[in-house]
């Protein structure tokens, strides 16, 4: 029983005036060497370190943190989960994220409150229906589940949709019933948690200022706590892939790009999915709380600052109440917006560097938060010299090789995807 | 935000349709000297990335249609100013000085 989390323990504890809970986690100083340091303390780092330790038994691992924990965009997502790709790169991979996903919080010994409520992603033309039956037909080949609903069954799940909007009627939409919402905050302390258990040092206010690279490998990095030695070094940093890797000397596809999130007051339960409005690019779920969370595109401009501006607020708006009118009655709680590591094809980059020993896990543009279990899965069989399938055309290269995966269709610009 | 047309003076960014970083001349065409892969793969697709001031190009494509390059700070969005696309890259030293922070 021990230190597992379950009704036995809060039994315990609570008789006991819950005077028995320890830190998740230690707080241990660096060491001057590690097997493996992965750079970035966020969700994906955190998954790594913990699949290395679980998986492959590389436990003298170092996650190193400029932060907190969990700081970055794992705490500032809309929490979304789903796995609900057209091109086998991308399906094959948020596929295996979200069978990770469904057994996660009993992995874990923490409740990520993975929420299996499905998501719809409504079309508009007849044009848009073919378009999502040929993905719901590739998402049940890749062995994902997938329902193609009309109008009457969109409108049955979710009644308070506009399904008579006459300017983009909705003719119907494609389900996947096992996507869903988690708990954000709980999915980065249950990896951490987990990591740490196994012997995983999570280092925090440690900023990596330099990467050591000595005759085309790596041999360590320099840190505001000291240097420390690691023969392999992942970087799982999304948002500031540009700057981890002008470390090393590399130059990378990637664009830094917002994109805007935000909450309502809590309400009464009114949307049971998570619903998308393939006219306005506009996600909508609601929380436990009640809060309806929603967002839609990017800004479009380059930007670190981690907020937008009001054009794109009025859009997502205007967007929102088009789709479900009863939300023009709601009020705004707040808003925020997060650093996209934006690649041009819009899907994710899982491969080694040209620096032997430096592995990088970029490019995660909005889809990042449903890749966590994912993303650490398969990046720690890459650092393990494991590679898995699911990453197999998630390359480095393909950029200038020409094998893209371009869900969108929309070309190689970062900022459209 | 507010961005500095040279055409037009300060238009509000709604106007503007955003492509990305200006780092990179695009390669150049034709005859035997055709451009390696490496310079189009810079051009097109890898970007320096830097937070803090940058050159962007926007197209005023509700106004006077002109492709421009505006000067901005990533981290702050101040826009420093703006210079014609086509004005930009025959102008390396004046893209340097930007490049300096001047």
């Amino acid at each position: 029983m021990s230190d597992r989390y379950g009704f036995w323990r809060l039994l315990r504890e609570g008789l006991r005036g819950h005077t028995g809970w320890g830190p998740a986690w230690r707080d241990p100083e660096p060491k001057a060497e590690y097997d493996v340091i992965i750079i970035g303390g966020g969700g994906h780092g955190l998954a790594t370190a913990y699949y290395l330790a679980k998986v492959h038994g590389i436990t003298n691992v170092a996650v190193l943190e400029k932060g907190y924990l969990g700081g970055g965009n794992v705490g500032r997502n809309t929490t979304i989960v789903r796995s609900n790709y057209l091109h086998t790169g991308n399906e094959l991979f948020y596929e295996k994220s979200l069978q990770l996903w469904e057994g996660l919080s009993g992995d874990l010994d923490y409740n990520v409150m993975f929420s299996p409520r499905s998501i719809i992603n409504c079309f508009h033309t007849d044009g848009q229906r073919d378009a999502e039956a040929r993905r719901g037909n590739q998402m049940i080949l890749h062995g994902a589940d997938a329902v193609l609903l009309d109008k009457e069954g969109v409108r049955r799940e979710a009644p308070l949709i506009d399904v008579d909007n006459p300017r983009f009627p909705i003719y119907g939409g494609l389900m996947q019933k096992r996507a869903g919402t988690a708990r954000h905050d709980a999915v980065a302390w249950g990896f951490a948690r987990g990591a740490d258990k196994r012997g995983v040092d999570l280092i925090q206010n440690c900023e990596v200022t330099g990467i050591d690279v000595e005759d085309g490998r790596v041999t360590g990095v320099q840190t505001s706590r000291g240097p420390i030695k690691a023969k392999k070094i992942g970087m799982a940093v999304a948002g500031n892939t540009s700057r981890v890797g002008a470390l090393a000397g590399l130059r990378l596809p990637i664009e830094s790009h917002v994109l805007q999130a935000f909450v309502s007051e809590g309400i009464k339960p009114m949307l049971h999915n998570v619903i998308t409005f393939g006219a306005g690019h506009f996600y909508i779920s609601q929380s436990d709380k009640g809060g309806l969370v929603f967002g839609a595109s990017l800004d479009g401009y380059n930007t670190y600052a981690q907020r937008g501006n009001l054009p794109l607020i009025e859009h997502v708006m205007e967007a929102g109440v088009s789709f479900v009118p009863a939300m023009s009655k709601v009020r705004l709680l707040r808003s925020w917006g997060g650093v996209m590591d934006m690649s041009p094809d819009g899907s994710p980059i899982i491969d080694k560097t040209p620096i032997e020993g430096l592995y990088l896990n970029a490019g995660w543009c909005y889809g990042g938060f449903k890749a966590t279990p994912g993303s650490g899965w398969c990046f720690s069989h890459l650092i393990a010299d494991k590679p898995t399938h699911h990453i197999a055309q998630m390359r480095l290269d393909r950029f200038k090789t020409g094998r893209v995966i371009d869900e969108l269709g929309a070309g190689a610009q970062h900022n459209l995807h | 935000m507010l961005i500095f047309c040279p055409h037009c003076g300060m238009r509000p960014s709604e106007e503007f349709t955003p492509k990305g970083l200006a780092e990179a001349p695009r390669p150049a065409l034709g005859g035997d000297d055709r451009p390696e892969d490496d310079a189009w793969q810079d051009y097109l697709h890898t970007r320096t990335n830097k937070a803090g001031q940058t050159n962007e190009y926007f197209h005023h494509s509700l106004g006077c249609r002109r492709w421009i390059v505006v000067h901005r700070n990533t981290l702050t969005h101040e826009v420093t100013g703006s210079t014609m696309a086509s004005e930009f890259w025959q102008n390396q030293q004046q893209a340097q000085d930007w490049e300096a922070g001047q």
